[in-house]
């Protein structure tokens, strides 16, 4: 079983990503998928350090929230003639067109499909006699395949909430199932977008609760998600402050887990680390140690569940 | 309607400066009906402000026409203007301080006069003069909220502005000094950490030694110590410096871009900006 994350191509996701490819802490059951959302220099310095420390990774070319040019797009066709950028297009009117340009720069013949769901266009019928489609990314468990082997089930897991203060009201949720314990159905793999979830929201004000989420492999084998939240949530200003009232609440719940419960990452080292100090990284190094933590765990899981088959 | 939003910005203004002639230019050009034969580009984007603040008045132009009537040889080089001040819980549209800080609340037709009651409240928190610019149609509604709020309703000063968009040329009420609601967490807050820290080192010779996450907490005990009135000296003297005083440059710029040009700090381009507005339509 393998891991497809989604993620929208955000500066801490984009930076999340290529800190772990250049620690070599991920995986290689974890196959991240990115949509850009711009053509920047940490767009391209990410797709550089996957290719340098050899991981996979999927980049959307027609990307449904992107602001990407024209130009900038066949920039990022051509990064998927390197073998570890894979090119991944959503089922939509536009992927014929996207099929013929990646074509046109002599792009591997190796693709991921994002099927829509939207029955009026059904593409990959017409054109898998002529594409090699290593994956199709499903979001509708109804539609699996029994007699296809490549299928990944893509499921928002993360519950997203309006305002941060509201993750206090149910501060521990059920995240996912252990993927790699996943043997029932037909599938080649999981998707998610991660600890992001896939409302493509970002005010940019400054937010007036700071929450931390983190992912953890609870006894009963599932994924368990705790959100930590700050306790001064009237006005805008202490951001500081808030982020030490909430990681204070993550050391206290850390201090006090279940032995049985796998939660301890390099990334929540550091996190932990700043409840002792009183430092504040700022809420987008936050929110890339929030998303290192998230990969660092499901690559522990992978290794587990490797073992445990031996 | 959507293009008098892109059309009074930095980047369509930097735009037709170095081309002469953009998308938006013509977009503008076409809504508004414009004949462009033989025109000045000054004389185009006149009438262009004059079609879009008559048929449906934003933002930008209460600004724009309250920054106008507010900036003279006097309060050049010694006042400064913002916008978007959070206070508070409210945001205030415009605040121009000179000797003394006021916060321009603008309440045109297209808005409702229900929050500006606790908007108010708020502004006096950091602020000692208040002002509502409004619409002639709301002037009584206006004076009833502000009968009910005490004596702070009647420190308010009332500005309108007339169907040919000019303000009125007094106020129809000044607006009085009123302490009474000065509140020193909500000055705090509004100052961003470098602000606060100058204040402090300024007042108490160094700033406490804490992480960052103490900063806050550490540096408004010591902020509150101070004389209430002195404390709001410190808050405005950190708040003229955000957007630097206004430049007597904008003294001889256009009225239609003296917002852009000021906020966005646009200065290093008037020359280039006039040369553009002097050259007839598509001959840059």
């Amino acid at each position: 079983m393998k891991y497809f994350p989604l993620l929208r191509g955000r500066q801490y996701d984009l930076l999340a990503l290529k800190e772990l490819a250049n620690g070599k802490l991920l995986s290689k059951d974890i196959f991240p998928i990115v949509e850009p959302i711009k053509y920047s220099t940490t767009l391209k310095s990410m797709i550089k350090s996957f290719c340098d420390n050899d991981f996979n990774i999927g980049i959307v070319i027609n990307s449904k929230i992107g602001e990407l040019s024209k130009d900038e797009i066949s920039q990022v066709i051509v990064f998927c003639k390197n073998p570890n950028v894979y090119p991944v297009l959503y089922e939509d009117s536009s992927i014929l067109s996207w099929i013929d340009m990646c074509k046109k720069e002599q792009v591997l013949n190796r693709f991921i499909i994002i099927e829509s769901g939207d029955k009026s266009f059904d593409v990959t019928n017409s054109i898998k006699h002529d594409l090699n489609i290593l994956y199709t990314v499903l979001t509708n468990q109804s539609e699996l395949a029994p007699e296809c082997c490549n299928q990944i089930l893509l499921v928002d897991r993360f519950n997203k909430k309006h305002k941060n203060a509201d993750y206090a009201k149910n501060s521990d949720e059920f995240f996912a199932p252990n993927y790699f314990d996943q043997n029932e159905m037909n599938l080649f793999g999981f998707s998610d977008y991660t600890i992001v979830g896939k409302k493509n929201e970002d005010s940019g004000f400054a937010p007036r609760a700071v929450a931390i989420h983190i992912v953890y492999l609870s006894n009963d084998n599932t994924l368990r998600i705790h959100h930590f939240v700050s306790d001064s949530n009237v006005g805008m200003e202490n951001i500081a402050g808030k982020y030490y009232e909430a990681v204070n609440k993550l050391k206290k719940w850390y201090d006090n887990r279940d032995n049985y419960m796998l939660c301890e990452t390099p990334a929540l080292r550091i996190l932990l680390s700043h409840a002792d100090s009183g430092y504040y990284p700022g809420l987008a190094i936050l929110k890339k140690l929030s998303i290192m933590h998230h990969f660092e765990i499901i690559t522990e899981l992978g290794k587990q569940s490797r073992c445990s088959v031996v | 309607m959507t293009k008098v939003n892109q059309f009074f910005t930095k980047k369509n203004i930097l735009s037709l400066i170095h081309c002469g002639i953009n998308e938006t230019y013509i977009s503008a050009i076409k809504e508004c009906g414009l004949d462009v034969k033989n025109k000045t580009n000054s004389e185009i984007i006149s009438e262009i402000y004059s079609y879009y603040i008559t048929k449906k008045r934003n933002e930008y132009f209460y600004i724009n026409t309250l920054l106008s009537k507010l900036i003279n040889e006097k309060t050049v080089q010694n006042s400064t203007a913002l916008t978007q001040v959070r206070i508070a819980d409210h945001i205030a549209d415009f605040v121009f301080i000179n000797h003394e800080g006021c916060v321009y609340e603008i309440k045109s037709e297209l808005d409702n006069l229900r929050r500006l009651k606790y908007q108010i409240f708020d502004y006096y928190k950091a602020f000692s003069k208040v002002s509502v610019l409004t619409s002639p149609n709301f002037y009584n509604s206006l004076r009833k909220i502000l009968k009910d709020m005490g004596n702070a309703g009647e420190s308010v000063g009332i500005l309108t502005l007339n169907k040919n968009n000019i303000i009125s040329r007094s106020f129809i009420k000044i607006p009085l000094e009123y302490n009474e609601h000065l509140d020193y967490y909500s000055m705090f807050s509004t100052l961003r950490k470098k602000e606060y820290e100058n204040v402090i080192m300024k007042r108490f010779g160094n700033i406490p030694d804490v992480p960052p996450a103490f900063s806050f907490k550490k540096n408004f005990e010591l902020f509150k110590q101070l004389p209430i009135k002195e404390a709001q000296d410190e808050f405005l003297s950190q708040l003229k410096r955000r957007n630097g005083t206004i430049s007597d440059l904008l003294l001889h710029i256009p009225k239609e871009f003296m917002s852009v040009i000021y906020f966005s700090r646009m200065y290093n381009h008037v020359e280039l900006i006039n040369n553009f507005l002097n050259t007839k339509f598509g001959e840059l």
